[in-house]
């Protein structure tokens, strides 16, 4: 019987039109409709006063009931205002003129109306599904710019219309990677609007804020990041140097009779891979968007070019041939005076410098990546290249495996300069995305996340220098072994 | 004093960044917006602009969207007197002449309400 009943009950239900159960909303702007209605009628019979203060009861029951109207459609909402703006303008003049005071009461009416009988396809709601993207915003501003191109002013200020109205899901997205964009953005799209609407339409200046918009988004939709290759690279190069310099120190003590102190050697390098994570860590930590919200694009941008200029500084003068010489030289010193005075714990000091050395530089590295990477995969990527280095390590140590010098170091500078080329352009777009710098594009080249690399002046310039320089130093090197091999030829 | 160098050169450099960020409170900012606007829409109304006028009146409708749920929670009558002109000048804004009189004396209610804003 139960049964029977609640089948009933749903059956009639379903055979109700939806508008039937009216939702709150709906009720709520029904009755205070009914003011404007009368207001409506006493403006006719040229009652303004009174039908003005009909008005004024119509507003306090909005102001009440807007939340609910708001959230049931944001369009809606605007759209209401929009024409109770009207009508206390057509009130306030002065003289107050009949024939404005009705005829914005009335358009009042029929948007109310429209509101309540439930129809909101008249409403163009801001995205509903609130999944709008950068890259949603930029099609918009190609749409209209497409539209410009034909003089079809009326589809343009759609286009921007529905951009303003899509504007406020994404700005907070938008806020948080420049501030310098986001201000730019609020301005040219009320102006781009304003331009479009006026009387003539100023459709040249339309369309070149309407380029200019797309130019500064655009960068925000692709934003690169670090891979855990380029994690374990930097620290598979650093890693090894460092490895070189204990099996150095390894077979110092093996030499001279003391292998069976080489726990004090083990100290020192398991503080320094400690000490160099930590850091690591910190700096993640310190670097991440969270804690620097509005600022992050400046971040990448600083931290990129610093890392830039460090990976530059590094290979070309650091690891130049004399300077790791000189740095061979104070180990070989320093661990025969060690061995000498019997101090063995400055083994472990000497092991400790070897792996801090080369975990700073790590460290530094890993700060021009901290803001573009997930803590997770910048630890999965250390704790991968450790393990990668661990197994060479025993490799190097237990089975004697000799290090092919000569590729290994070729290999690690073509992923150094790859490193360096990204850094440098990461770091570059991160100063547009801050407004440091300007951003000038051009549809001449792609851009391709993979090596930083974006379609503007202010990259291709800078970047197409390094790999300039870089070829350059490649063939007069190339050029300077030729000569030596023919100078040694003739020697011979 | 390689390694001392280095370290000092990361401390430094997340000061100078941490000295970048703060944080802004939208109410104050979202007031001072609309003001700074207000200012502007006065000085475009002696020239009689109307496309600057138009513009004006969006960005105050721009501003005014970022804040008023929050004005709307804490000071409910302020709300209702900036919706008032604010909605007067958004329609006086379209008008092909500018009700100069009209305009005027809604953008000095508005701007004393914003004064009075906490």
């Amino acid at each position: 019987m139960r049964y029977t009943i609640t089948t009933l009950i749903m059956f009639f239900i379903l055979l109700f039109p939806a508008g039937v159960f009216a939702d709150q909303a709906s009720v709520d702007l029904q009755k205070a409709n009914d003011h404007v209605i009368n207001a409506f009628q006493l403006a006719e019979q040229n009652n303004l006063i009174q039908s003005k203060e009909e008005y004024e009861k119509y507003n306090t029951l909005w102001y009440k009931n807007e939340s609910g109207i708001k959230d049931k459609s944001k369009g809606a909402y605007r759209s209401i205002e929009e024409r109770m703006g009207e009508v206390q303008f057509a009130f306030a003049q002065s003289p107050a003129k009949k024939v404005n005071i009705i005829t914005s009461l009335k358009a009042l009416i029929e948007i109310n109306q429209t509101f309540i009988s439930g129809d909101m396809s008249a409403f163009k709601d801001p995205s509903p599904t609130g999944s709008t993207t950068i890259d949603d915003l930029v099609k918009l501003l190609d749409e209209a710019k497409a539209a410009l191109d034909q003089n079809n002013v009326q589809a343009a200020k759609q286009q921007i219309q529905s951009f303003r109205n899509s504007w406020l899901d994404i700005e907070g997205l938008v806020l948080t990677q420049s501030s310098k964009v986001y201000a730019d953005a609020e301005r040219d799209m009320v102006s781009s609007y304003a331009l479009l609407t006026s009387n003539p339409p100023n459709v040249a200046d339309a369309k070149q804020t309407v380029k200019n918009m797309r130019d500064y988004l655009i960068p925000l939709a692709s934003k690169t990041s670090y891979t855990i290759v380029d994690v374990i690279t930097i620290l598979l190069r650093e890693g090894l140097e460092a490895l070189l310099v204990i099996v150095a120190l390894l077979g110092f003590l093996n030499k001279s009779g003391h292998g069976e102190k080489k726990n004090w050697l083990w100290y020192g390098l398991g503080a320094g891979v400690l000490v160099s994570i930590i850091l690591g860590i910190a700096v993640q930590l310190l670097f991440s968007s969270g804690t620097f919200g509005n600022n992050n694009f400046l971040i990448i941008g600083c931290t990129g070019l610093f890392a830039a200029v460090m990976l530059i500084y590094m290979s070309y003068w650091l690891h130049s041939k004399s300077s790791v010489v000189n740095w061979k030289q104070y180990i070989n010193n320093q661990s025969t005076k060690a061995l000498a005075s019997g101090k063995l714990w400055s083994i472990s000091i000497l092991a400790f410098l070897a792996v801090f050395r080369e975990g700073t530089e790590t460290v530094l590295f890993f700060i021009g990546m901290a803001s573009s990477i997930s803590l997770t995969t910048l630890l999965l990527g250390i704790v991968l290249g450790i393990l990668i280095l661990a197994i060479l390590a025993f490799l190097i140590l237990k089975i004697g495996l000799k290090i092919p010098m000569r590729p290994f170091f070729l290999v690690s500078s073509v992923l150094v300069f790859y490193l360096c080329f990204k850094f440098l352009g990461t770091g570059i777009h991160g100063l547009q995305l801050a407004g440091v710098l300007r951003a000038t594009h051009t549809d001449l080249l792609p851009s391709i996340d993979f090596f930083g690399f974006y379609s503007t002046w202010e990259n291709i310039i800078p970047q197409s220098i390094l790999l300039l320089v870089a070829i350059a130093v490649v063939i007069r090197n190339r050029i300077r072994d030729q000569k030596l091999q023919v100078q040694m030829n003739i020697q011979q | 004093m390689k390694v001392s160098k280095t370290l000092l050169s990361i401390i430094i450099l997340v000061f100078i960044l941490a000295a970048c960020s703060s944080n802004s409170n939208a109410t104050v900012d979202g007031v001072k917006s609309m003001q700074d606007t207000l200012v502007e829409m006065n000085k475009n109304m002696d020239t009689n602009d109307t496309v600057k006028v138009k513009e004006d009146a969006e960005k105050l409708e721009e501003s005014w969207k970022k804040f008023e749920d929050g004005i709307k929670e804490n000071q409910p009558d302020m709300y209702e007197k900036v919706e008032g002109p604010l909605g007067i000048i958004q329609a006086g804004a379209k008008q092909d002449t500018l009700d100069q009189a009209l305009l005027k004396d809604q953008i000095t209610k508005l701007n004393d309400t914003l004064k009075q804003i906490k």
